[in-house]
């Protein structure tokens, strides 16, 4: 694959996969910023999008439209093309056109002294889907907030998150607002949270009048995984309309003491063990929004979040799957 | 055979959970390749017994000494207890969200395996060992690249134990109600699988209530547990007697 840098100094760069056709292309905007559209095609677009922080305070802004029954698999990934610290306010903006589906996994793993906001905006039309998975990790300031709208009939949401931090500041913030009849949203979110690190989620749903058999749900977990960190986990719903399905919960907990006795007890050591679940469950979170096992591996956030499980346990990565036919 | 020669030798083990002394006493030896079976009335410590020598944290001794091959086994850890050979099979095993089956167990094999001084198996052989074993047991291939136990059966959930014992291939697995939830083939490949590694040098030590196991086993010592102690020892005829009487009789025939 070779990156398609088409505005070198704007630090998007995007890589189409192979027999992505037609392959889009990133056009700057009258406004400062960046467009991007992805046209209905006989098979899903795939695409990997990377952002290499270019100053030290910038505001990137993107948005990424999907034409009425496009289909894409959407990689955005993020890092800095020097050494020093960067404040960054990324905006990103989304619209599915009728039937489109997008899903959009996401790596966003500052430095720590990065201070980092993103914040997501989509627009939902008539029965579009879109799908996210974020892998987040703490820094001096991480906020990443989403917003998306279900306006059409039967559009349906669903965000899975995993939050590592350790010693450090996160926050999520995702707000669903259905304006449809049987529109859908799901809400998961696991935050591991070690040492003095402060994490936070909230999760907010407005279902409006009118809204007839709309559905959501919200999962938030959280899990000291050593040290005293602070865990504030926020289900929250507002809902305008009688017929409808919702439920929302929080917990917090410690790691699963049976798994972790039987792991053991097979011979692997406390500390792999622990990394092998938590790395587990946090897969689970992402695998129940967006299934990436039938993706080509550079899509994937699997090798991202194994690293990423070993850096917030301050060790070396667990043993690579083998993949099984 | 002399204690040097025990593979297991539990003298005088006393276990609480929480507030409960759950063993009061308990004593036994297992040799080497051999069937110990244990039976007792439900609570009477059989899965307290199993856990406590693996060194579950919610499983207190409070008193005795355990001797594993001639070491010390108390003064281990739970993955140093499992890396010098004891194993158990759990009664209700545990899933593990988002942990495919082949990465668990081949992380596991190979910590025995360098605990044991051998080399790790590579991805390809481990695989084709896991996939064999896999169809001996009748568990279907596609449980290897499954979550540990998520969405299992009860009866698939004992055969993936039964696998993770094939493959780890321990000097004591203590098998705790292997039997309950599986089907008659399950059953089959249990025995095949005891008597194959049985003749490899395991022993065994099983807590069973179905007596056509336990038969088709031919164990070579049969002890009921009552109150927290070892009450009665003896071979088969003892568990054709338990299974003909109950045990509410045997206790009364031990106190006349």
């Amino acid at each position: 694959m070779e990156a398609l840098a088409l505005d070198v100094d704007s630090g998007w760069s995007l890589t189409p996969l192979a027999g992505t056709a037609p392959a889009p292309t990133l056009e700057a905007r009258r406004f400062e910023g960046h467009s991007l559209r992805i046209e209905a095609a006989a098979a899903p677009t795939l695409l990997h999008l990377h952002y290499a922080a270019q100053q030290q305070e910038e505001a990137p802004l993107l948005a990424i439209e999907l034409a009425p029954g496009a289909r894409c698999v959407l990689l955005e990934t993020h890092g800095r093309a020097g050494g020093a610290a960067t404040v960054q306010n990324l905006q990103l903006f989304l619209r599915l056109g009728r039937g489109a589906q997008l899903q959009h996994l996401r790596a966003v793993q500052p430095g720590p002294q990065d201070r980092v906001a993103h914040q997501l905006n989509a627009h939902l039309e008539q029965a579009a889907r879109y799908e996210q998975a974020l892998l987040a990790t703490g820094s001096a300031y991480h906020q990443q907030r989403v917003e998306f709208e279900l306006q059409g009939e039967d559009a349906e949401a669903r965000i899975g998150g995993v939050l590592l931090a350790a010693g450090s500041a996160l926050e999520q913030q995702v707000q669903a607002r259905h304006a449809a009849a049987r529109t859908r949203s799901t809400m998961e979110v696991l935050a591991l949270a070690s040492g003095t690190a402060r994490v936070e989620v909230s999760a907010r749903t407005h279902i409006a009048a009118g809204s007839s058999d709309a559905e959501t749900r919200q999962r938030l977990a959280g899990i000291p995984t050593g040290g005293q960190p602070r865990l504030l986990l926020r289900p929250h719903l507002e809902i305008h309309h009688d017929q409808v399905q919702a439920a929302h919960g929080a917990t917090w907990g410690a790691l699963p003491e049976e798994a972790l006795f039987l792991a053991r007890q097979r011979g692997i050591a406390e500390a792999a063990a622990k990394a092998l679940i938590l790395e587990g469950l946090a897969r689970a979170a992402l695998t129940r929004a967006i299934d990436d096992t039938a993706l080509p591996e550079p899509l994937r956030l699997e090798a991202a979040l194994r690293s990423a499980v070993a850096v917030h346990l301050g060790g070396a990565p667990a043993l690579q799957e083998v993949s099984h036919g | 055979m002399n204690q040097s020669e025990m593979l297991l030798d539990v003298q005088d083990l006393q276990v609480e959970v929480g507030e409960r002394r759950v063993l009061q006493g308990l004593s036994l030896q297992i040799e080497p390749g051999t069937v110990v079976v244990l039976m007792g009335a439900n609570g009477s410590g059989k899965s307290t017994l199993g856990l406590a020598l693996t060194g579950h944290p919610r499983y207190r001794v409070a008193g005795g000494g355990v001797r594993f091959a001639g070491a010390d086994l108390l003064a281990m850890n739970v993955e140093q207890r499992a890396r010098a050979g004891l194993f158990l099979s759990f009664q209700s095993p545990p899933e593990i969200p988002g942990v495919k089956n082949n990465l668990f167990v081949r992380t596991a094999v190979n910590a025995v395996r360098e605990a044991r001084g051998e080399d790790p198996l590579d991805a390809f052989d481990f695989l084709g060992e896991a996939r064999a074993s896999a169809k001996r047991l009748g568990l279907p291939d596609a449980m290897l690249s499954r979550p540990v136990n998520d969405g299992f059966s009860g009866g698939e959930r004992k055969r993936n134990e039964l696998l993770q014992l094939a493959l780890l291939r321990p000097r004591l697995a203590i098998l705790d109600e292997i039997d309950s939830g599986m089907d008659v083939d399950g059953v089959r490949a249990t025995i095949e699988l005891v008597q194959r590694l049985r003749a490899q040098g395991t022993a065994f030590l099983l807590v069973s209530h179905y007596q056509q196991m336990i038969e088709s086993l031919a164990p070579d010592a049969v002890l009921r547990l009552a109150d927290g102690r070892i009450a009665e020892r003896g071979g088969l005829e003892l568990a054709r007697e338990i299974a003909r009487a109950g045990y509410v009789r045997s206790d009364e025939a031990v106190a006349a």
